[in-house]
């Protein structure tokens, strides 16, 4: 105990220090350790308030609600960490034991199945998932709440496909507009409904990136202004600054938008491209160690595989895609710069993934090739595929 | 000897070292140091995670079985998590020009005495 208040006075010293930064989140768990809920769910929506998109922290602030028994909080904050980030492994467990503990077996299963989908060596998951669908098989009836229609319904007249569309082309003015907010709102709420949806996962991720940006942008030039200015800031210098900042996202936006729409209609990615991506794929396997390799669309559409008989190019397109994704978004919420590659090494063999000329290039090795000859190899293919785009 | 203990040592023996820490697969931190100020393991104890649960689905996918260690590359750090025990991992972070080898060198040899600590 004496340990973490410890920590909690040292965290609370930095944060004190920095009150932008994103230390408000370990504070808030040393005070969930301490058993200090109330002041650790002060202490994460103070900090919320000002990172509302740092999902994170809405992690520990739900772990916090789910401690304190407020469970309807703590679902609703693990449902919009479950919108963006749909293979958060502990937000699945956690909404599985609170969907559990309030007797809604259904999606307690659905939350647990997700859960070994991720990771089947999961034993307590697996004892959960038993305890779950026993409990369901009983006549008893759940306290659970009455069942909602899904919204999708109530609207029957409208072709889902159709608003879907209405609502993606309402994001991208937002978004051009730089009203980020909304656009972000909008993608939320599409993902509620279809977290699987990896356009508007990327579409989402885009946006926060603009945001992002933006944010820095204002905050570069302001403290630019302050230097020169002998810390004098006006309104007026501040206007000049958004301007300026709103401008260059502006640009931004715009170029990214047409970058997307050329991905989109297979413009960078014809067949003649695609047949040479195959080849420089097929040399790869030449290479002792590599077995096979596969490129592929930001949206998960394959231009190109070379990959050993037992695996499906077909049905991990858009599974593989959806991993690029979620680490490229989580390397961007660490705050080191943009994700340059990554290597996964696993009993059977080694992956390595990087993104090239808007696609993403997979590379697959056996066990015996190390992780440095991998990233040497990568530099040849990457060099090979780049000059079919000059 | 404690967690931080081990993994001081592993950072003061890697030459870029900037900190290491233990994570619970659910994204909280059990333990963490760190030689700068600003780089803080365990206020992104849950993104570490994410990309853990990511590449362990990755391996799935391709059938490459269980995974035992990530390595990310990215614009300002490279960071090596290495799979222990218990749904934890242990991971290293390192400048661009930090001693990469050294580091997986040094994880090894640490999971046994952090293992032992749990």
């Amino acid at each position: 105990m004496a340990d973490v208040m410890s920590e909690i006075e040292e965290l609370k010293k930095k944060l004190s220090q920095n009150p932008d930064s994103l230390i408000f989140v370990p504070l808030a768990d040393a005070y969930r350790r301490a058993g200090m809920l109330d002041e650790a769910i002060e202490v994460c929506k103070k900090g919320l308030e000002k990172h509302q998109n740092y999902t994170s922290a809405r992690v520990v602030l739900g772990r916090i609600y789910s401690e304190k028994n407020m469970l309807d909080d703590a679902i609703s904050e693990f449902k919009k960490v479950e919108a963006v980030d749909v293979d958060n492994i502990m937000v699945h467990s956690m909404l599985g034991n609170i969907y559990l503990k309030k007797k809604r077996y259904a999606e307690a299963i659905e939350q647990f199945q997700r859960v070994l989908s991720l990771n089947p060596e999961d034993l307590e998951t697996q004892e959960k998932l038993k305890e779950a669908l026993a409990a369901k098989q009983e006549p008893a009836k759940p306290e659970s709440q009455p069942v909602e229609k899904p919204k999708v319904e109530e609207k029957s007249n409208q072709d889902p496909n159709e608003e879907l569309q209405k609502s993606l082309k309402v994001a991208e003015i937002y978004t051009k507009k730089e009203e980020f907010d909304k656009a972000i709102e909008i993608y939320n709420e599409i993902l509620s409904k279809d977290p699987e949806n990896i356009s508007v996962q990327q579409k989402l991720r885009e946006v926060y990136n603009f945001q992002e940006k933006k944010l820095e942008k204002i905050k570069q030039k302001t403290s630019q202004v302050s230097k020169n200015e002998n810390d004098k800031i006006t309104t007026e210098d501040i206007l000049v600054v958004m301007k300026d900042a709103v401008k260059e996202t502006e640009k931004e936006v715009n170029k990214e938008s047409e970058k997307i729409e050329k991905t989109e209609s297979g413009v960078l990615f014809d067949s003649q491209k695609a047949k040479a991506i195959e080849n420089i794929l097929k040399d790869l396997t030449n290479t002792d160690g590599m077995v096979g390799g596969i490129f592929l669309q930001r949206d998960g559409k394959i231009v190109a595989s070379v990959l050993p008989p037992d695996i499906d190019s077909s049905e991990i397109g858009k599974d593989i895609a959806q991993i690029v994704d979620k680490t490229e978004k989580s390397v961007l919420n660490m705050k080191q710069g943009k994700l340059n590659h990554a290597i996964i090494a696993s009993e059977s063999g080694q992956l390595l993934f990087t993104e090239i000329s808007n696609g993403v290039l997979f590379m697959i090795g056996n066990e015996k090739i190390n992780m440095g000859k991998m990233s040497y190899v990568l530099k040849d293919v990457v060099a090979k595929i780049k000059a079919l785009f000059k | 000897m404690d967690f931080k203990t081990v993994l001081q040592k592993v950072v003061e023996n890697v030459d870029g070292a900037i900190g290491a820490a233990v994570i619970g697969e659910d994204g909280i931190a059990i333990d963490q140091f760190t030689t700068k100020a600003d780089f803080d393991i365990t206020a992104a104890g849950a993104e570490y995670s994410t990309i853990i649960s990511s590449a362990k689905k990755a391996s799935k996918s391709f059938g490459l079985g269980k995974t035992n260690e990530v390595l990310i590359s990215t614009e300002k750090a490279t960071m090596i998590m290495m799979m222990m025990e218990k749904n934890l991992f242990v991971t290293l972070a390192l400048n661009l020009d930090g001693n990469l080898g050294r580091g997986r060198l040094e994880l090894k040899k640490a999971i046994p005495e952090l293992e032992k600590l749990i």
